[in-house]
């Protein structure tokens, strides 16, 4: 919606973000070495009434607990007896991971339901825009490993903390990229991707469901998953960082199937929603305008909740 | 503020407290702190000089001011209630490390000086990290011990708790309760 992505301009953006990396502004390595007071900590939370919710997040953090365990003990498996079942079953676990692990805040999820929101499209643009953004975030953390882990020796956990300046980099072009979106939505200029210029009334989405918005794939995108980092480095202190490069391939694909999911989703309730408007006999232009500025106060509320706390990590 | 983006749980620990007791009160709580199998060769990776373990005193001093002792600016984690009051979590003292080449184990006493009043009362020691950064677990085998204690006897047992995390909304776990019994 905001044109096509420049190669030259992802390349400066790819560059500011190596060089903000590599300029070595003291960070918060990790919750047990950093700097700064964390606030409201100190209250112990409140024990409140047994919620469904609760059980259910339980449920899903020990899985993860589980699967990072079964994960590590087949790397050893590799390793020792150059097991091809370990392998096997580390890129089946790695998978498993990646599409519990995305269910976890963060992700993009909100970005990619918020855009499908604004956006008419068609259901396989749901499954490319969540499949790339998963690409993205696992190629910018082995990028990021391979540079300060490999080639800048940096200490492993130092590499988890700096990725908390791609975080804020990555989320503060978000909120960028939705106050256009806000912009657009509000002075009626919804569909500027779509380069026939003609709008219709709405009614039919397919007709102009565009190209997706390739900046916000990779400002998405560009957010190291941290979970990614962590099997890399861990690869690396056991001298497989090939073997942990599969992993994270393979991680990114089950990202890719929970956040893929969620934009088909709201691909079709978008669709299903103007579809019943619609035959109301009343306008849809009206709404869809609505659900555009709204989905682009979500992501810019969002995001910048989250860039303001990439900021008190830093 | 809370942390969304860092809040799904990327470090694993497996926890046990153990409360030590003197004749007529309760001296503090000991706490171990086991890492998951990829958080601990991190920490192994970074703070220790040697290729394989055991840990030298060297490695261990260089953990605790690396990796360990910022951590006090989040209370180490550890939530005391004594009733409805939350004690004040003192400076951890007694820092130790272990690593048997897969897990980093940490090992440190919280001080508490806290006697038996008049009634029963209930104390809760938690290791819990409300950001959800760390997803802590109290362990599966023993759990919850008591050291000593011999004027007062002390029933502790885990308990399954529902707490409020920033991001994650309620969160099921359980935290370490023991009943004091009330002075005879």
């Amino acid at each position: 919606m905001i044109g096509r992505l420049n190669p030259r301009r992802l390349a400066l953006m790819l560059a500011a973000v190596v060089l903000l990396l590599g300029a070595g502004a003291p960070v918060r390595a990790d919750p047990f070495h950093h700097a700064g007071p964390a606030p409201g900590r100190h209250e112990p939370a409140a024990p409140s009434v047994a919620a469904v919710g609760g059980g259910f997040m339980a449920w899903l953090a020990a899985s993860q607990h589980g699967l990072n365990d079964a994960i590590a003990d087949a790397f050893h498996d590799v390793e020792t007896k150059n097991s091809r079942t370990a392998l096997a079953l580390i890129l089946g676990l790695a998978f498993l991971y990646g599409m519990l692990h995305a269910i976890g805040p963060g992700h993009g999820k909100s970005v990619v339901a918020s855009y499908f929101v604004a956006h008419p499209a068609r259901w396989t643009g749901g499954i490319l825009m969540g499949g790339m953004i998963s690409l993205i975030q696992g190629a910018s953390a082995i990028v990021l490993v391979g540079l300060l882990a490999i080639l800048l020796q940096a200490k492993q956990i130092e590499v988890l903390g700096r990725s908390t300046v791609v975080e804020f980099v990555s989320y503060g072009l978000i909120v960028a990229i939705g106050a256009v979106m806000f912009y657009r939505a509000a002075t009626g200029r919804l569909h500027a991707h779509d380069e026939a210029g003609a709008h219709p009334h709405g009614h039919h989405d397919h007709h102009h469901a565009g190209r997706l918005d390739r900046r916000l794939i990779v400002a998405t995108g560009l957010t190291p998953c941290a979970s990614a980092i962590i099997i890399l480095l861990f690869a690396l202190a056991n001298g497989a960082f090939g073997l942990g490069v599969l992993t994270v391939a393979v991680l990114t694909v089950g990202m890719a199937v929970t956040i893929s999911t969620i934009g088909v989703l709201v691909v079709l309730g978008r669709r299903a929603l103007l579809r019943i408007v619609d035959k109301a006999g009343m306008q849809t232009h009206r709404l869809e305008r609505g659900l555009a500025m709204a989905a682009a106060v979500v992501i810019v509320g969002v995001s910048g909740l989250m860039m303001y706390d990439a900021w008190t990590r830093l | 503020m809370a942390a969304p983006a860092a809040a799904h749980p990327h470090v694993f620990i497996d926890y046990t407290v153990t409360i030590l007791c003197g004749a007529d009160r309760i001296t503090g709580v000991r706490i171990a702190w086991t890492f998951d199998e990829m958080y601990s060769a991190s920490l192994f990776h970074d703070y220790t000089s040697r290729p394989k373990g055991p840990l030298s005193a060297a490695d261990i001093a260089e953990l605790e001011k690396g990796a360990f002792q910022d951590s006090a600016e989040d209370h180490y984690f550890i939530d005391i209630t004594f009733g409805a009051k939350v004690l004040p979590v003192a400076r951890a003292t007694d820092f130790d490390a272990s690593y048997d080449g897969r897990r980093m184990t940490y090992r440190f006493t919280i001080p508490v000086d806290l006697a038996p009043g008049q009634r029963t009362g209930i104390l809760d020691v938690a290791s819990f990290d409300t950001e959800f950064y760390i997803d802590f677990e109290l362990a599966k085998h023993d759990p919850v011990t008591i050291r000593r204690g011999t004027q007062f006897k002390l029933s502790c047992r885990p308990e399954p708790v529902t707490r409020e995390t920033t991001t994650f909304g309620p969160m099921q776990t359980r935290i370490a309760r023991c009943r004091l019994p009330g002075a005879a």
